[in-house]
């Protein structure tokens, strides 16, 4: 055999491709020929080196990263025509079945689904509520009376296109989504009742400083809003605990966060009924409200101590926000610029334009209890979380240095 | 391996799904990434590109190629094309290595140096070189899987592995000279 056969002998072992003649031919010739022995040796070395080459793991979750991209985007693409949800978008035809896209996401508990959806469902919240009147009381009727078919609307929801017609058609078909709109809105925790005024996605930047949603637009029917709310437990400007609380809870087929915007197709003819039942329904709306108003079966404690804290914009310096006996929370760094909260059991530290800066290595169990104790400073983080059997860790958060760290409890 | 069913209802529309189903493949698309680039910050880049082309055409993928090579193409594909307007750094030490082999100190800084030696040989290889060597060694492809990826003959495959392993070699051999490869 000559040299460059061998040679060729060499790479496809070391790729396990020989046949057992081709090995012996392959080793014959390098026990008589020097050359080829120390290419052989080299190969073998190189080969092994590659092979041990780290196995590296992104630094960040980088589905976490894109999740507000992904938002944007229609799911499937390409299948339901025009159906492209682009927040941004919505701003100029709240009208559009692009609303609807948003319902087909189920809602689980995604901020930045729950962040897209609403600037779609906010806006037109917002308008609605500017242009309609007893828009609130809409919703409550809606919400209440639909509560029984949540679940199968839902299914349909998730899985049909343009949304918005059969949302509307089905006003009753679309539970939640249709009576959603308050309850999503307070679900979303001020999100969106940022959103209402701001259909763009960095309303958490909004959520954070001011809460003109539904709040001011609401005006005129103030009372019965307030009264909505309250039956749904956290207040527009609550979104912070109730999000977390959404975040931490089990997603509920049933209440589809961005449901709402479809609604908002069907305002009219809603509108006139929605006066007549409002009364009845409105006592029966507490189950339910406190399921939306928690996503999905959260300790109504929680959100009543939230609501109660406020019906007036977030304030996260409140000091609500930071009591022990709220276990589920977002706490906001000192210099207003981070903030922290838990998506989907994973601690996160998102800027206020909404970028994700920091995400947990750790996936918490629903049991387990996050607590945001304090912003050591502008990048330091503490947090704990008590396990179900009452074990707590404590660790610090570095997000500059992108570090993540136990400390002692 | 992402169990078929997962896939299945990702093409079906399913959110939930296709969200499940891109975290269990992150990891295998930076990794691609960051070999292909050789750097951090563009193997992210290139992951969110990857991971939202992934997205937006799950509904592209037929069952007749493994869905892991299906993945890979895009990843190297947007890799190819992001090297092509940018020459990559090489900054291996972002990453906090952890090196399989070597139970002593010793041997794990020998495996340091020269991870950080082929890596570097790895980004003076052209780009289809390198995705071979990267599909073959990061990800444990077969010929058929690299050519399945690449969308090349298997011999053309061979071919550049062959040439990229020997050039490797090469490189380290420059690197030994004046290093710390004994």
């Amino acid at each position: 055999m000559k040299c460059p056969e061998v040679e060729e002998l060499m790479q496809r072992h070391l790729d396990s491709d020989l046949e057992e003649q081709e090995e012996d031919l392959l080793l014959g010739h390098i026990r008589d020929c020097p050359d080829c022995a120390a290419m052989y040796e080299r190969l073998i070395r190189l080969s092994e080196d590659l092979t041990a080459l780290p196995s590296v793991s992104p630094p960040v979750n980088i589905v976490d990263s894109i999740m507000p991209r992904l938002d944007g985007l229609a799911f499937p693409a390409s299948d339901k025509p025009s159906v492209q949800a682009v927040a941004p978008s919505i701003i100029k035809d709240q009208n559009e079945s692009e609303m609807s896209a948003p319902l087909r996401r189920p809602r689980k508990k995604y901020i930045w689904t729950a962040l897209s959806g609403v600037a779609a469902a906010g806006l037109a919240i917002g308008l609605f509520i500017f242009d309609l009147d007893g828009p609130v009381t809409r919703h409550a009727e809606l919400k209440d009376s639909h509560a029984p078919e949540t679940s199968s609307s839902m299914v349909q929801d998730k899985n049909t296109a343009p949304d918005g017609n059969e949302a509307g058609a089905a006003a009753d078909g679309d539970p939640e989504s249709a009576g959603e709109p308050m309850g999503s809105i307070l679900e979303e925790s001020g999100e969106l009742a940022e959103t209402a005024t701001d259909g763009e996605a960095s309303l958490l930047e909004r959520n954070l400083t001011e809460d003109p949603g539904p709040p001011t637009g609401d005006g005129e029917v103030q009372p019965e809003e307030l009264q909505v709310r309250d039956q749904a437990g956290p207040a527009a400007g609550d979104a912070v605990a109730e999000e977390i609380h959404k975040e931490q809870v089990p997603p509920e087929p049933e209440q589809p966060v961005t449901e709402m915007a479809p609604n908002e197709d069907t305002p009219v003819t809603e509108a006139g009924e929605v006066p007549q039942t409002e009364e009845a329904e409105a006592p029966e709306s507490s189950p339910e409200d406190q399921e939306v108003g928690i996503a999905a079966g959260e300790p109504v404690s929680g959100a009543e101590k939230q609501e109660s804290g406020s019906e007036t914009p977030a304030d996260l310096s409140d000091p609500q926000y930071r009591s022990p006996e709220v276990v589920y929370e977002r706490l906001l760094s000192p210099g207003n610029d981070l903030f922290a909260y838990v998506n989907e059991q994973r601690v996160l530290i998102s800027s206020s334009d909404g970028e994700v800066r920091f995400a947990s290595q750790y996936k918490w169990q629903p049991e387990d209890k996050v607590r945001f104790v304090a912003w050591l400073n502008e990048q330091e983080l503490l947090y704990q979380v008590t396990k179900e059997s009452g074990e707590t860790i404590q660790y610090k958060v570095d997000v500059k240095e992108q570090t993540e760290t136990e400390i002692a409890y | 391996m992402v169990a078929p069913e997962l896939i299945r209802a990702a093409q079906a529309g399913d959110r939930d799904a296709i969200i499940t189903l891109l975290r269990e493949i992150e990891t295998h698309v930076y990794r691609t990434a960051y070999y292909m680039l050789g750097n951090e910050e563009d193997a992210l880049d290139a992951s969110q590109e990857a991971m939202i082309r992934i997205y937006t055409k799950i509904h592209t993928y037929e069952e007749k190629a493994l869905f892991k090579t299906w993945v890979q193409r895009i990843v190297t594909n947007i890799c190819i094309d992001k090297f092509r307007k940018k020459k990559p750094s090489v900054s291996i030490d972002e990453h906090e290595m952890v090196f399989e082999s070597g139970e002593n100190v010793e041997e794990r800084v020998m495996a340091a140096y020269i991870a950080e030696d082929i890596h570097e040989a790895i980004n003076k290889l052209p780009d289809h070189h390198r995705s071979v060597v990267v599909l073959r060694y990061l990800q444990q492809f077969s010929y058929n899987e690299i050519a399945e990826s690449l969308d090349l003959p298997i011999n053309t495959v061979k071919s550049y592995l062959f040439r990229a392993r020997k050039q490797l070699q090469s490189y380290l051999q420059d690197y030994q000279k004046g290093g710390v490869r004994g």
